[in-house]
């Protein structure tokens, strides 16, 4: 039920001095201006994730050694890869090909992510089915070779750049949902694949609409069995909430900081009361900074467990009450937006109070809405973690195509 | 980088050392008989933490508090009403750090075998006031003490009593027989009876002298945040304990044919428990690391600890209440017993909102326009 606390990583871990070994690496390496060059070279040294099996990135340590390698990198003049660099790809494609893939895939697919070759996007969501992720209406119908995949996807980030995408699909309508999915990968360069800007209420465009039209998906494409893709997907749900969750910024410490250089300017009492209101919230955000240090710490190598869904929620949660609290201390300005709607597509990813206020403010409303909402969240930790009972479902005995959908 | 003591071996062998004492000697049963007696607790279960576990030893060093913080929560999971907190946490180390003088030399040894208990008094210096209520007077080499303190843990049942008093702005630390001369000793209607505190009012008292202004401030400014950490430690305890009671009976209480923790009102209010747990867990764990690390300073995590258990561990009683329904509010069932420990917790070693101010100046947010 809690999250365990492990010891910090010894420099000599499994065997292996990672200090000599990154700084032989960054002896070689760290002038290198080329990221692909870096990032290749780095990921045949096992230096990319660690956690990895040799030959895939990693030497098989275990994941929080990772850090202590990102760090030593670091003091040598070598900048860690970033999740930013490839979201998709690094937080869930590489940990769901690690675990499902078969090793041609594996072997062909992962060195890539990391190099920044392919950038992966991830197609779950559809309009008719948000949170209830199993009741996917995409169908894939068997053909010669493979599959022809026909259907709508939405919230999908970096579809419009990416090379390819986790795609959950239905093969077999006439079984309950959650027996009738498939889990593919899906590429995003093949006819019959459309990808639209889904404007949001910022005026950004951070996601996409992505329309299937008889898109051919190749045998070896198929991760798992077939009729087994909703356990592929929880795997990649679960990574997901660690890599959302699994962010250990400070939620609240640059509220601090804008206040040290220039505190809001209004009279005594007002003051005080914000102070508060600021102060409990840097407590909660340094509680859940610790919590995700201790969960990173303890996600044994590529899995990701439930509790991965307490850093969502809580980080998701704790993110609007910043943004909302910024509006606040931005007293007089908060209605201003200088930067407008562009209505455009635009893609710069979102960085943490980038822009005014306003427009932060704005974008937290998707951040307990996307990933899983915390609704969702909460059901997981209470019934995943806590072993609560789950609620009566109507759907979970009875086929697909008779279950009632708006 | 070395593994802290608590999360190695040694750490998970004094929990479950300690989790089989209390499952063994310390039922609700027993804590319901304690809290009604006249001391407010058992003496032979206080010996045999003390003589058989040997517990008071992982309290003496205020510059490790990571052995001690796992007896507190575990304690404090088991609502245990022993001295813990003001002969261990408190009493030891101030003891240990004047060792030199015989007075503590003599109560120390005391200490240790289990015959006595011993306090702490702040004299409203915990609770943020600049001046403490007791007085010092000096004639020659005698010392005598003037004055109330407070909210004494466990004040009437202790032998002895460590004293900050001072003149005006000078605090010095003293030491006091509380079965001595001009001293008397009341115990408090407080609401938690598991855990008892006194009033000592002192009438010119004979004290002796254990540390003067330096070494008392410094040790006034340790002392406390370790036992700002301790009881954090314990008030998580108590959390983990509420968390199981409200999940398990969520699990068998049915209501409209189905478990009442099928229900998402339910589910979500102990999945939002759980989410405290955990944070009060990584913020006691941050203050036993930073604590280590800052040596003499004060951290940020302990304030941040103190503030946000406190709450949590009030929260999560009244939570657990209102899942249990009308069991909660009854005398039959312990949630009560929880809750009067948090509340009386709470504000014990100063109030959230001041750990709440001291951060603030931590932080560097406590002036306006303060430069950066």
């Amino acid at each position: 039920m809690s999250i365990a606390t492990d010891g910090a990583v010894p420099v000599h871990a499994g065997g292996i001095d990672l200090a000599e070994l990154t700084a032989a690496f960054a002896d070689k390496w760290a002038g290198c201006t080329d990221s692909y060059e870096l990032r290749s070279a780095q990921f045949d040294a096992g230096l990319a994730w660690v956690h990895f099996p040799v030959g895939l990135g990693g030497l098989g340590l275990a994941r929080e050694a990772q850090q202590l390698v990102d760090e030593l990198l670091l003091e040598r003049g070598i900048q860690p890869a970033s999740l930013g660099d490839n979201p998709v790809g690094f937080g869930m494609a590489a940990p769901t090909l690690l675990q499902h893939g078969s090793a041609e895939l594996k072997h062909r697919l992962i060195r890539r992510i990391f190099t920044g070759e392919d950038i992966w996007c991830q197609m779950f969501s559809e309009p008719s089915n948000g949170s209830d992720v199993a009741g996917v209406s995409t169908q894939a119908r068997r053909v010669e070779g493979g599959w022809l995949v026909t259907g709508q996807k939405v919230w999908t980030s970096y579809a419009h750049l990416a090379r390819y995408g986790l795609l959950l699909a239905r093969t077999d309508p006439r079984v309950p949902k959650h027996r009738g999915l498939s889990y593919f990968i899906a590429d995003m360069q093949a006819s019959g694949v459309e990808v639209r800007p889904l404007m949001m209420m910022t005026g950004d465009t951070t996601f996409n609409e992505v329309f299937l039209d008889e898109m051919f998906i190749a045998e070896e494409y198929l991760l798992g069995d077939e009729g087994d893709g909703w356990r592929v997907a929880m795997s990649t749900l679960m990574n997901e909430r660690v890599a959302i969750g699994g962010g250990q910024a400070h939620i609240a410490q640059p509220l601090i900081d804008d206040w040290r250089a220039r505190p809001p300017e209004v009279d005594a009492q007002s003051l005080a009361t914000l102070r508060e209101v600021l102060t409990r919230l840097w407590i909660e955000a340094e509680a859940a900074r610790l919590t995700a240090m201790r969960a990173s710490r303890t996600a044994a190598g590529a899995l990701a467990g439930p509790e991965g869904a307490i850093g969502k929620l809580w980080a998701a949660e704790l993110m609007q009450r910043a943004y909302a609290l910024r509006m606040e201390m931005a007293l007089g300005s908060p209605v201003l937006l200088p930067e407008g709607y562009p209505l455009e597509r635009h893609d710069s990813a979102h960085q943490a109070f980038a822009g005014s206020p306003g427009k932060s403010y704005l974008r937290s409303r998707a951040l307990t809405i996307e990933g899983g909402t915390s609704e969702v969240m909460r059901n997981i930790l209470g019934e995943r973690v806590l072993g609560l009972p789950g609620e009566p479902r109507i759907d979970r005995d009875v086929p697909w195509n008779e279950v009632p959908r708006s | 980088v070395s593994a802290p003591a608590y999360q190695g071996v040694e750490g998970q062998a004094l929990r479950s050392v300690v989790r089989a004492f209390c499952a063994d000697r310390n039922s609700t049963a027993a804590v319901r008989e304690a809290m009604v007696s006249e001391l407010g607790f058992d003496e032979a279960l206080w010996r045999a933490l003390v003589v058989d576990l040997g517990l008071l030893e992982c309290a003496a060093s205020l510059d490790e508090p990571s052995l001690s913080a796992i007896v507190s929560e575990e304690l404090g999971r088991a609502l245990f009403c022993g001295p813990w907190l003001s002969t261990a946490v408190l009493a030891v180390p101030a003891l240990s750090a004047t060792e030199t003088n015989s007075w503590s030399a003599a109560l120390l040894g005391r200490l240790r075998a289990g015959d006595v208990v011993a306090t702490v008094a702040f004299s409203s210096l915990e609770q943020g006031r600049d001046r403490p209520s007791v007085h010092a007077e000096v004639s020659g080499t005698r010392w005598r003490l003037t004055g109330t303190a407070s909210g004494v843990v466990d004040g009437a049942a202790a032998a002895a009593a460590v004293v900050f008093a001072g003149t005006g702005d000078e605090v010095r630390l003293f030491g006091v027989d509380l079965d001595g001369p001009a001293v008397t000793v009341g115990d408090l209607p407080t609401l938690d009876r598991t855990r008892r505190q006194g009033e000592i009012k002192f009438a010119g008292t004979p004290a002796t002298l254990l540390a003067d202004v330096d070494d008392a401030a410094s040790l006034l400014a340790r002392l406390l945040r370790n036992a700002r950490i301790q009881l954090a430690a314990e008030q998580l305890g108590g959390c983990r304990a509420l968390l199981d009671i409200a999940v398990d009976y969520a699990k068998v209480r049915y209501q409209f044919g189905r478990p009442i923790g099928s229900f998402q009102a339910i589910k979500h209010r102990c999945a939002d428990m759980l989410v405290a747990v955990e944070g009060a867990r990584s913020l006691v764990d941050g203050a036993v690391e930073a604590a280590v690390l800052a040596g003499e300073l004060e951290c940020e995590q302990v304030p941040a600890a103190q503030s946000f258990c406190a709450e949590a561990y009030v929260e999560l009683a009244e939570s657990t209440i209102q899942i249990l329904g009308g069991i909660g509010i009854t005398w039959e069932h312990q949630a009560h017993l929880f809750l009067k420990r948090a509340r009386g917790s709470q504000a014990l070693l100063g109030t959230p909102l001041q750990a709440r101010l001291r951060l603030q100046r931590l932080l560097g947010i406590d002036m306006p326009g303060r430069a950066q």
